[in-house]
């Protein structure tokens, strides 16, 4: 939440060109780093397109997903859900790895005609491209991609998602652990400065 | 450039470029596969994952799976009628 204010009090800066580049680049580094998984390092990332990802593509992944959130909603398995969250994290984490998660996702969202929000992370705004919203709200969604950034930041490639989550006490637990993240990182920012 | 390609897709990747090699006999070996993975793409049959090693591999769908699967059941069916 602070670094929300921080980017609004750099875009409203009157005359310190300087200053809002330091803002700018500082809210987009953190939005980067919130969406790249753990287990990349600086090399891997962002990699040019060698093969170009169309707008057919992009809709045959998104369909893909859609699909899951369909099969996992008939499903009455208690872990049914993490199908889809698995299969949302998987898009992203690629999508990240080329260092294009925002990009892509922002295309995503424009092509299902939905509003774009310049603070919505990749995850958040693919859950709202796949799935029903009358079923995921927007608590539920924002739960979900704390989640699955948490996931991102700590857990080892080898690990499933439901296997990772599982042991980290569930879903609330996980954004939970995030949000707490969050928090420290925020607390640590604020003495730097 | 290094495409990192699943056994199961290779195979059928590899029948691919073959069909255009004859079409297209100028065309390097790695250009063709990267012309079949992005029209494969496009039509749902191939994916890009995020591999353990971090890096961007490709892999069959879970559709294109499925029609291999039932394509083989198809061919032991015919062979054992034929026997």
């Amino acid at each position: 939440m602070r670094q929300k204010t921080n980017s609004r009090i750099g875009s409203d800066a009157s005359g310190d060109s300087g200053q809002r580049r330091f803002k700018i680049t500082f809210s987009s580094r953190a939005f980067e780093m919130q969406t790249s998984p753990s287990f990349l390092t600086e090399d891997q990332k962002p990699k040019p397109e060698i093969i170009p990802y169309s707008q057919e593509a992009m809709r045959q992944d998104l369909d893909r997903v859609r699909r899951t959130w369909a099969k996992c909603q008939r499903c009455r398995r208690r872990n049914a859900i993490y199908s889809y969250l698995t299969a949302v994290y998987n898009l992203v984490t690629w999508w990240a790895a080329e260092g294009r998660a925002v990009e892509r996702a922002w295309r995503a969202l424009r092509s299902r005609r939905l509003d774009v929000p310049e603070r919505e992370d990749p995850f958040a705004a693919i859950i709202r491209c796949t799935a029903d919203p009358k079923v995921v709200d927007k608590r539920t969604r924002s739960k979900w991609s704390r989640v699955m950034r948490y996931v991102a930041r700590v857990k080892d490639q080898a690990e499933s998602l439901q296997e990772f989550v599982t042991r980290r006490g569930g879903i609330n637990e996980c954004a939970s652990r995030y949000t707490r993240l969050l928090k420290r990182r925020a607390k640590l920012l604020g003495r730097k400065r | 450039m290094k495409l990192r390609i699943s056994k199961t897709l290779k195979i059928w990747v590899d029948v691919a470029c073959e069909q255009r090699k004859n079409e297209a006999p100028d065309t390097s070996k790695n250009a063709l596969i990267a012309e079949v993975l992005h029209k494969w793409e496009e039509t749902g049959d191939a994916m890009r994952y995020l591999r353990g090693d971090g890096k961007i591999g490709w892999k069959a769908t879970a559709g294109m799976l499925g029609r291999l699967s039932d394509a083989e059941h198809e061919a032991k069916d015919e062979f054992e009628d034929w026997e």
